[in-house]
């Protein structure tokens, strides 16, 4: 698959500290006069980081001095390391969306429970005995879970249905490495800063420095396609991954309560490489390609068109898929897609023969399946009042032909051990 | 024992602090006993209203003995946590079936490929590896190498719900308490990768997170630390599918064979007793051939000789398969027999008549998908994604 790549070494990261080499940021865009005002007003929608000011005036310190100016590299590099702060441009239809997101589609109508009351997947998962979440904190880590029976077993179902019907649409499967060097976080657009962050890493005096947790397959993907050139034609390049995600992030609201928030859990990913003119398209079809894979698991969604300020640094668009959770009452964000444009291609050197020219290709990302909000909503809304949940029918083959998980009673209950003195 | 495993265990040093420890703590006792033999003898006094200089004398001696007990407290604490770290270090009881000198080979599934092949060069050629530069040993698999990955694992959880075990979907991080109780030096990182500590908590070198995986050992102790079951649930068998994450040196060679991170099946089998035990390891064994002869490679089963096994081992079960790069065996899985070594220090307990006991673990990596498919990209036949690990195959008929 990697083969006909030819691989631009412009710089052996490796070998090289990241700063001595430097992304090929539009600086002609950026640092025009002209375009001041486009790109303050782009960051303040955004409500992003980055000082438009500061590049202009290091821009216009670089540009008078000459290459062998003892202050030469040391303001290029702090000319860079500013100038790569600042957000990807906004898609022209987000602009005036202002706070709020715009429904686009609403998917499956909410389930009717009659009078009965919906429990809370956590409420159901401990009736029947299927998660354990409480005093983990001791030995593994505050937020620990463990499923076991047949959730343990639905999770796999999840990952078996998700990554067939991908397959089957002509994705590449790869299996990704879950440490990473900073380079490629931050070029993916996650800020990676001193002690409080949202990486976990490991620790640098006693396993090396610079060594990080991956939050998504998406860093780890991108990372791989670094520094490669690619054939026109053989673009768009389709990959999925299922992977471990690590979040240092915490949250102590109601709203992200159990297993809605964690530190650590399965995700299939999409990320796809297209053309320039094409990944306007292709975030259309990726957003499809969730429809189709989540309308037929019997949940109620909403799409939605993010907002400006919902989008991160890197993201020129995105579409949220919000799912309803009965027993939490509440839409919950089980996926997301975005087109990064050039954002990461240009600070991770990805580039397409286009022609005779090199172009830069625009990387795009979605979430096919990440398991535990998918879990909420599927076993909160498919719950059923006499102590079981029901099995949507497409997801049945993946689970032995179980319709249906009731009381499992094949682990016992723990008790805590009281030691007397 | 300790000969034979070739530990460099000190017993000397052991005895050597226990008695200290013991002396210290007779020390205590016996000026404990003189404490209520003297308040005793004043509470005598003072009934008889006797008053003058024998109370003050009395009262004096008690306070003495007191202040006594008192310096003692510290000396025999830093004796007792000494002495008990280093029983702790003391390693597990060799199972009878553990050879002293030569692994023993217990059977053997046709016979080793002849051809020399290089799983890197084959995974190259192919398109299936692609390794990550100047890091721990990381790998990218690729196309038909992911699906490897991925329906090798699902095959053996397939067979193992049918034998009645029980899925586990483990945590990935776990605390240094528990990597202590599996007998692992907690402070060493060529053993477990250790997280930055980047929270707002007092830095403590006994209290950090490891990254260990939700397919190793660890995440199952972690699960039954400091808890009880009731012996009638027993035996329980438990497996799970997930990463293992285990440091290796920069210095290696990029190979399939010493990746950090791993994608693995782990089993998890908890029996009342040493003999409950050993039943569970039988069947255990029976399915890894079955689910190995089904995928029709060559593969071997032996006892691991004593000096190659881990301390909080008894007996190893070795799977391996032959590397033809390497011209060796190379463990693909195993078995351990762990007995009471791991409950005992993580008190893990069950009743059996309203009375609290340890019970006997098996734990293993029935496969490691790296290892496995390095050699099996090493096979004399051209490399192909075995027909029950296909995309096809992941759909199921009812059981």
């Amino acid at each position: 698959m990697l083969s006909p790549f030819k691989r631009r070494i412009h710089c052996n990261i490796g070998k090289k500290l990241f700063s001595t080499c430097y992304p090929e940021i539009d600086v002609e865009y950026y640092c025009h006069r002209q375009n001041l005002s486009e790109i303050k007003h782009n960051i303040e929608i955004r409500k992003g980081v980055g000082d438009i000011n500061r590049v202009h005036e290091l821009y216009e310190k670089f540009k008078s001095l000459s290459m062998g100016d003892s202050m030469y590299e040391n303001i290029k590099e702090n000319f860079y390391s500013e100038l790569v702060k600042l957000p990807n441009i906004t898609h022209p239809d987000v602009r005036d969306y202002k706070e709020h997101p715009r429904t686009i589609n609403t998917i499956n109508l909410k389930k009717d429970f009659g009078s009965y009351k919906p429990l809370e997947f956590s409420e159901i998962t401990q009736l029947l005995n299927l998660m354990r979440t409480d005093k983990l904190g001791y030995t593994c880590d505050n937020k620990s879970y463990y499923y076991f029976g047949e959730l343990a077993e639905y999770e796999e179902a999840l990952l078996k249905y998700t990554v067939s019907y991908l397959l089957k649409k002509g994705f590449n499967l790869v299996s990704v490495p879950d440490v990473l060097s900073r380079n490629i976080i931050q070029s993916c657009g996650m800020a990676v800063n001193g002690d409080r962050t949202q990486i976990y890493s490991l620790d640098p005096v006693l396993h090396g420095a610079d060594l990080h947790l991956s939050g998504t397959a998406e860093m780890s993907l991108a990372g791989m396609l670094s520094n490669t050139q690619h054939d026109s034609k053989k673009l768009p390049l389709k990959f999925v991954s299922v992977s471990r995600c690590y979040r240092a992030e915490t949250s102590n609201t109601i709203e992200e309560r159990g297993t809605y928030r964690v530190h650590q859990f399965t995700k299939a990913e999409m990320f796809v490489v297209s053309k320039q003119e094409d990944s306007d398209d292709t975030l259309e079809y990726i957003r499809k390609t969730q429809e189709e894979l989540f309308s037929p698991l019997g949940i109620h969604m909403r799409v939605l068109d993010m907002p400006p300020h919902e989008l991160g640094a890197p993201a020129f668009r995105k579409y949220d898929i919000e799912a309803w959770m009965p027993g939490r009452n509440n839409y919950g964000e089980i996926s997301s897609c975005s087109n990064c444009t050039d954002y990461q291609a240009r600070r991770l050197n990805i580039k397409y023969m286009d022609g005779i020219t090199t172009k830069h290709v625009h990387t795009l990302n979605g979430t096919a399946c990440a398991v535990p909000r998918m879990l909420i909503s599927l076993v909160e809304t498919h719950q059923h009042p006499k102590g079981k949940i029901l099995i949507p029918e497409i997801l049945q083959p993946f689970i032995n032909g179980k319709k249906y998980i009731g009381k499992n009673v094949a682990v016992p209950k723990l008790k805590l051990l009281k030691i007397k003195n | 024992m300790i000969i034979k495993r070739k530990s460099n265990y000190d017993l000397h040093k052991l005895e050597n602090l226990w008695e200290v420890y013991n002396d210290l703590r007779n020390l205590k006792l016996q000026q404990e006993n003189s404490k209520s033999k003297l308040s005793k003898e004043l509470s005598e006094l003072l009934k008889l209203k006797n008053e003058g200089n024998e109370v003050e004398k009395f009262k004096i001696q008690i306070n003495l003995i007191k202040e006594n007990i008192k310096n003692l407290k510290s000396p025999l604490w830093s004796a007792e946590e000494a002495a008990m770290v280093e029983a702790l270090n003391v390693p597990n009881l060799l199972h009878k079936l553990t050879p002293d000198q030569e692994n023993n080979v217990i059977f053997q599934h046709k016979s080793p490929p002849s051809t020399k092949k290089d799983h890197n060069v084959v995974g190259k050629q192919k398109n299936l590896i692609k390794y990550v530069q100047n890091t721990h040993n990381l790998v990218y698999l690729l196309g038909d190498a992911a699906l490897f990955e991925l329906g090798s694992k699902f095959y053996f959880s397939d067979y193992l719900k049918r034998s009645n075990y029980i899925q586990f979907s483990n945590p990935d991080f776990v605390k240094s308490l528990v990597v202590e109780g599996c007998g692992v030096d907690h402070t060493d990182p060529t053993s477990t990768f250790i997280l930055h500590h980047n929270d707002d908590t007092v830095f403590n070198k006994d209290k950090r997170l490891h990254l260990t995986g939700a397919g190793s050992l660890y995440s199952f102790l972690a699960y039954h630390t400091k808890n009880v079951i009731y012996g009638k649930v027993l035996p329980l068998k438990y497996f799970s599918l997930g990463r293992q994450y285990t440091p290796t040196g920069k210095e290696e060679n990029h190979s399939l064979f010493n990746l950090s991170q791993s994608s693995a099946v782990q089993i998890f089998g908890v029996a009342r007793d040493n003999n409950e035990l050993e039943e569970l390891l039988e069947e255990i064994l029976c399915m890894v051939k079955t689910l190995f002869n089904e995928l029709d490679y060559h593969y071997r089963l032996s006892y691991v000789a004593a000096d190659k096994i881990h301390v909080w081992e008894s007996l190893r079960v070795s799977i391996e398969m032959y590397s033809t790069s390497l011209k060796k065996y190379i463990e693909i899985g195993h078995l351990s027999l762990i007995g009471d070594f791991m409950s005992k220090r993580l008190l893990f307990t069950y009743t059996d008549n309203k009375e609290a006991k340890f019970p006997h673990i098996l734990s293993g990596t029935i496969l490691n998908v790296p290892k496995f498919l390095g050699c099996v990209l090493e096979q004399d036949e051209e490399f192909s994604i075995p027909d029950v690990f296909r995309v096809e195959n992941w759909p199921k008929k009812a059981m």
